[in-house]
């Protein structure tokens, strides 16, 4: 059995190999596109891939520890660091690496232990979910040994901080990265076969008459297909290698033009076996879906269909063609009774608009989440004890370190009961209504998602800093100014301008703290959220006014699901939201150049001072690596590759999908010319054609603008915090207007060449001759 | 004397396949008078369709002489050719070639598009030609709608619609039954007649021969007024 089975793959394979050298030709474009979609496919696995290896060459050169435990006690210390003499080896589940001690002319002296968690038998790939011996595990139970150090839960030891270095969170982050590389891989598969669908259907309705003898002498739908992927298989598996480094040409490009290193391995047997796992199915499903549209017709449909390969779609009436013009008036009416050929163009193309559109957008957004990134996240926390231990002449020290980019006092943003205060803000200072609820009575509109928040001098240098906020100084003299932000629910929603006025609505309370209806009768509002709240509050509730002047506009702010920043005079803050403010965090940012190697003096100096002053404990951030290494990701050039294929798809489709359109149409042409049309008229045909394409691009650029604007709805709504890209961004990154000039030129360019090109193709062709032919042979094409 | 409607001359037609040349039409010379039908017979493969085909200005000779009422179209340029076949020559092809994206109606008065004659001047003669030919109930459908018979009249008319003077036809009942055959073959004579055209037609049918004025012999690309043994 085994032997038949191997002499029908052999002859399977035979067959399909001759097939493919015999109609070169016609199989061509599949075999550009095959090429296309193996490098794209590649380009992904490898890019991916190296960020993994990438990362874990990075932390295996800056990090030797897991865990960094600050401020601990020389007890505490000495309990750590003697673990390997107290228990015994089995039960290890750390080591001390080093240890370092503050001095403090006030304070007793603090140590910062650095620690390797033990992670025993490093298990690979699912069986790590199976025998537990992960890093965890063993500081959960590093936590429990000594919890008199680390606290419990319940009662956590408030005067140490832990850090986790990108060490421990490692594997997590691996196990992120090989997800994100799958859910590339499976969507971009999935546009693959989407854009293989519609080459392929183009190629199988240019074989029906065949298709359709296969079938009348025997053959089944299943075996046609099985036929049609050896064929295929047969252009894919040769081109595997050649796609494989082209595509890591390409990386090394990508990443060394970024300033990364890219990994170059001669031959990647995981890249090699994903890939053609995902082209098999691209294949197979683009085969499957093309000729299940062909073959769903009888065999003598098929064979008799000949002639209308070219999708006509019947007129309920025929025209007065002596009153019409030739060709324009001809061919004006070919288009017309041809529109679905024409409008499947016009919809892939615009597609393939959309992906280019989409990709450049997403590349241009990733750069600028980078950037912001970099700008926005913290590298340290400098927690004081009180408000009161927080002094200029402190905060000074730690902005004086060198490498220290800057400090601010941690704005706080408190919601607890943020949708009992509204904001109303007037008419004219709203830019987009979507959400708001309205007061028409008094032209007003309002909303109760507002994050209120508390600061001075220090957080305005912060939002000029950070958010393009212009100087405040109104701000700073008068108690009941505000900056406030121009967005919601990260859309522009507000025009602000200083010197406007808003007005807070305090609900107000009686003496057991309940809210105060206006009317007895009023029906209490449960279980209402949101703009039903807002709505309902307004009516029923008894408010407080508030009116408060614009001093400051803060255009960037990454509004989310925090609402409406406004930020106030603690006094006023306090005034309005009755709770006593915590300002006493410091936030420090390092310089754009600093290593690790800084990051770790820094960190060290900062662990000195705190000893010194005592009553302050300092927490860095992932953040810093985390950004430092993302930037070498090079998601942007990923999503560029992704964007010129589209790109480059477009000409390939519309030059395959008309050349074979006029070369079933040649045989019109030469009855045209029998019945004594001119050749200046048959070269008219084509001119009106390529004339055409303006009206095609048109058309796509309409699809495409309809398209794009749902795909930009659908990012700006959904993709906040998905696919790593911050809320902030998707409203506030930019697409140069060249894109769309680069996407209109290609596709009028292309709907121009696509047919230009039969044109040049039938007049080297024309014969008489061709009247005579009963049919086709592949090799025509 | 009057000149012939059709006169060929030493023509000669080679195709070159490999090393071997094919002459699919040899020194073929005849006459066709204004008004006679002329029959062409000979097996397949003999040449006639391809003699037919050079005639209407439809293939081009290698050498030899073509004349049409007296000019010569084998001098002439293919626009000039393709005008002239547009106003004097009409076609009727085995496999009837309709134009698949336009109707009936739109294949049978494409000729008279061609020759941008207004329409007033062929209502009356398509009237005449889509009752005479049984198609009227069929003028907005697509060919593939058609049935073989139907394609093939539709395909008659418009040969017919621009009135040419000389008609060729190259097997026009080959794909039909006996019974649409005869009656097609009736529809196309009484037409001739009516319209008192020229008509060389190449055939298999002996019957149909027999109807002509005239028949031709055709073998190995060689022309004869006798039968070849």
């Amino acid at each position: 059995m085994l032997e038949k089975l191997k002499d029908t793959l052999k002859k399977q394979i035979s067959s399909a190999y001759h097939t493919v050298i015999k109609s070169f030709r016609s199989f061509f474009p599949l075999m550009v596109v095959i090429l296309l979609i193996e490098c794209v496919l590649f380009t992904v696995f490898l890019s991916f891939t190296n960020n993994i290896s990438l990362r874990e060459q990075q932390i295996r050169e800056q990090y030797d520890h897991h865990l960094t435990v600050s401020c601990l006690t020389e007890a505490e210390m000495l309990l750590l660091r003697n673990d390997d003499r107290t228990v015994s080896r089995n039960a290890m589940c750390f080591t001390v690496i080093r240890t370092l001690r503050y001095d403090s002319t006030h304070y007793d002296p603090t140590y910062t232990v650095y620690i390797k968690i033990l992670s025993g038998n490093k298990n690979y790939g699912i069986w790590k979910y199976f025998i537990d011996d992960s890093l965890e595990t063993n500081f959960n139970a590093m936590c429990l040994r000594y919890h008199d150090v680390f606290g419990t839960e319940e009662q956590p030891n408030d005067h140490i901080t832990l850090a986790f270095t990108p060490l421990y969170t490692e594997e997590e982050e691996t196990d992120n990265l090989i997800a994100a590389r799958t859910f590339c891989l499976i969507l971009t598969s999935l546009l693959s076969a989407a854009l293989f669908v519609s080459f392929y259907k183009i190629f199988a309705r240019n074989k029906q008459f065949a298709l359709g003898l296969y079938a009348t002498f025997g053959a089944t739908q299943r075996g046609i297909c099985v036929q049609a992927m050896t064929e295929l298989l047969v252009i894919a598996l040769p081109f595997l290698i050649p796609s494989y480094y082209l595509s890591s040409l390409l990386c090394t490009l990508l990443y060394r033009s970024g300033g990364a290193s890219y990994r170059f391995s001669l031959l990647s047997l995981p890249a090699l076996f994903t890939v053609l796992l995902c082209i098999v199915a691209v294949l197979f499903f683009g085969t499957l879906i093309s000729l299940k549209f062909v073959t769903k017709k009888d065999p003598m449909q098929l064979i008799a269909g000949e002639d209308r390969a070219v999708v006509v779609t019947p007129p309920p009436r025929s025209q007065n063609l002596l009153s019409r013009t030739f060709p324009i008036g001809y061919e004006t009416l070919s288009f017309w009774r041809f529109r679905r050929h024409y409008i499947s163009l016009s919809f892939l193309s615009s597609l393939l608009s959309v992906v280019f559109v989409a990709g450049c957008y997403l590349s241009a957004a990733y750069r600028a989440d980078a950037a912001v990134r970099y700008r926005t996240d913290p590298d340290f926390s400098v927690k004081f004890s009180s408000v009161e231990t927080v002094e200029a002449e402190r905060i000074a020290l730690f902005r004086e370190i060198s490498g220290v980019s800057n400090a601010f006092i941690e704005p706080s943003k408190i919601h607890a009961d943020t949708l009992s205060v509204l904001l109303s803000v007037a008419g004219e200072n709203v830019h987009s209504s979507r959400g708001l609820a309205e007061d028409r009575a008094r032209n007003t509109l309002y909303t109760g998602d507002v994050s209120l928040i508390s600061g001075g001098v220090d957080l305005a240098e912060y939002f000029q800093e950070f958010y393009g906020m212009s100087a405040s100084d109104a701000f700073l003299a008068d108690p009941y100014s505000i900056l406030i932000g121009n967005t919601f629910e990260n859309r522009e929603t507000f025009d602000f301008a200083v010197g406007d006025t808003v007005t807070l609505l305090i609900p107000e309370l009686d003496e057991e703290g309940k809210l105060v209806y206006l009317d007895e009768n009023a029906q209490k509002i449960v279980n209402a959220t949101g703009l039903h709240y807002w709505e309902e509050a307004y009516k029923k509730l008894s408010f407080r006014t508030l009116t408060l002047t614009v001093a400051g506009v803060i255009d960037d702010y990454p509004s989310g699901a925090e609402g409406v920043p406004l930020v106030m005079h603690p006094d006023v803050y306090e005034d309005v939201t009755g709770a006593t403010l915590l300002a006493n965090v410091l936030t420090v940012r390092l310089a754009q150049e600093c290593t690790v190697k800084d990051f770790m003096r820094v960190e060290d100096q900062f662990c000195a001072f705190a000893a010194r002053m005592g009553n302050c404990t300092v927490q860095s951030h992932e953040s810093f690596f985390e950004n430092r290494v993302e930037r070498l990701y090079r998601y942007d050039s990923l999503m560029l590759v992704i964007s010129a294929t589209a790109l480059l798809m477009i000409p390939l489709y519309l030059i395959y999908a008309q050349g074979v359109f006029f070369r079933k149409r040649e045989r019109e042409f030469t009855i045209l010319r029998a019945i004594s049309a001119p050749s200046n008229k048959i070269r008219g045909l084509y001119l009106w054609n390529t004339l055409s394409s303006l009206p095609v691009a048109a058309l796509s650029l309409l699809f495409s603008a309809l398209l794009c604007g749902g795909l930009f709805f659908f990012f700006e709504r959904f993709l906040p915090n998905t696919l790593g890209i911050g809320s902030k961004i998707i409203s506030g990154a930019s697409l140069s207007p060249l894109v769309f000039v680069i996407g209109i030129l290609i596709s009028v360019f292309s709907a121009f060449l696509s047919a230009l090109l039969p044109y040049l193709w039938y007049r080297k062709r024309y014969r008489a001759e061709i009247l005579t032919n009963t049919f086709y042979s592949e090799s025509e094409f | 004397m009057e000149k012939p409607m059709l006169e060929v001359c030493d023509l000669i037609k080679q195709y070159r396949q490999s090393d071997t040349v094919i002459h699919a039409v040899n020194r073929a010379t005849f006459r066709v008078e204004d008004g006679e039908f002329v029959a062409i017979m000979g097996t397949s493969g003999s040449g006639k369709s391809t003699l037919l085909h050079l005639c209407a200005g439809l293939l081009s000779p290698n050498s030899g002489l073509i004349r049409i009422r007296g000019n010569d179209i084998t001098k002439m340029s293919a626009d000039k050719l393709a005008r002239f076949r547009g106003q004097y020559v009409g076609f009727i092809f085995q496999k009837h070639n309709l134009i698949p994206q336009l109707t009936a109606l739109e294949n049978i008065t494409l000729p008279a598009m061609m020759m941008k004659k207004p329409d007033y001047s062929y209502e009356h003669s398509l009237k005449k030609l889509t009752e005479t030919l049984k198609i009227r109930d069929r003028l907005h459908h697509l060919p593939d709608a058609l049935s073989g018979g139907q394609q093939q009249r539709v395909a008659i008319a418009r040969a017919l619609i621009n009135r040419p003077q000389i008609l060729f036809a190259d097997e026009p009942t080959g794909n039909l039954d006996r019974k649409n055959a005869d009656e097609v073959m009736e529809l196309l004579l009484q037409m001739r007649q009516e319209m008192g055209q020229t008509l060389l037609m190449v055939t298999h049918d002996a019957a149909l021969a027999a109807r002509a004025d005239r028949i031709l012999y055709m073998e190995d690309g060689v022309l004869s007024p006798r039968p070849f043994l």
